[in-house]
């Protein structure tokens, strides 16, 4: 089934053309918010999150682009939503142990991508950290094209820029992951 | 160690490259269409699917007790106002016909 039949499908609320769309998809979507949001049992909640945001809103998608491109969308959508509370929520506790409220404890990055080699496993949560520095536009698309090894053509229809803006913007992410882990290095 | 600290960097940025894909876990398509069929008979509630028409319900129902209370208030006070009038009717043809029969002589 192509890409067309199975929107035209989902549009008419086949429910076996949604089992098929998770069957195809599911593992690009769970990779894809793994790899931004950094935990498994968050990572797992957007993903059912992405989905029941493609059922709900099938029917506005007009197919200007592929259906992997609109999914990717939407999961970056959901995931920079989900960072957003979750910083908010930090500040919160800060806060609160500012005024001794609560103990604050710096997020101590335990997580560990088993799809990264054993030997780079180490490197790779430290640059999961310096990641976490990044304005969200270099994050994105230093996540897509180096983690989910996606091409600069692919993350410029994703992110809806050119790709010499891409190009732009992932000299800026590698210049302060340069700098970031350089701090991280010398201290 | 400058160039130590490069290269480190540079193997950092580099640990990200050849991430093997990993498998979404079992159930998650379960989950996935339990979700949506909970939304599925929630959108079945007519009122639900199209909520204009429950906030059109909501101001036709606001709009028709504002008219009723307000009607209401006008009936009462017109009653009145008539009643007072009728009143004086009949205390005008009492003293008209006491008059007339010289009754007051």
């Amino acid at each position: 089934m192509s890409d067309l039949q199975l929107i035209a499908a989902l549009k008419e609320g086949d429910q076996q053309a949604f089992i098929m769309l998770i069957d195809l998809y599911k593992h690009l979507v769970f990779n894809t918010v793994l790899n931004m949001v950094h935990q498994f049992e968050e990572a797992e909640d957007i993903t059912q999150e992405v989905f029941i945001q493609v059922f709900q809103s099938v029917q506005q998608f007009r197919g200007d682009s592929k259906l992997s491109t609109w999914l990717y969308r939407i999961a970056i959508t959901k995931c920079l939503d989900w960072q957003r509370k979750n910083n908010a929520k930090k500040r919160m506790n800060s806060m609160k142990s500012i005024f001794g409220l609560e103990s604050h404890k710096d997020s101590i990055p335990d997580f560990q991508h088993p799809g990264i080699q054993l030997a780079n496993k180490e490197k790779a949560t430290i640059l999961y950290m310096a990641l976490k520095k990044l304005p969200e536009n270099q994050r994105i698309a230093f996540t897509l094209i180096k983690a989910d090894g996606l091409s600069y053509e692919e993350v410029s229809e994703i992110m809806q820029t050119s790709i010499k803006s891409l190009e732009g913007l992932m000299h800026r992410a590698k210049e302060n992951l340069r700098k970031n882990l350089e701090q991280f290095y010398k201290s | 160690m400058n160039r130590k600290i490069d290269l480190l960097v540079e193997e950092t940025i580099d640990s990200f490259n050849n991430i093997k894909k990993v498998e979404a876990p079992t159930g998650l398509n379960q989950k996935i269409l339990t979700d949506i069929n909970q939304l599925k008979i929630r959108e079945e509630v007519y009122l639900f699917r199209h909520p204009q028409w429950l906030i059109a319900a909501l101001v036709i129902g606001i709009v028709c007790n504002v008219y009723f209370a307000i009607s209401f208030s006008y009936n009462v006070n017109t009653e009145k106002n008539s009643t007072e009038t009728s009143d004086l009717a009949i205390f005008e043809n009492h003293f008209k016909l006491a008059s007339s029969t010289n009754l007051f002589e």
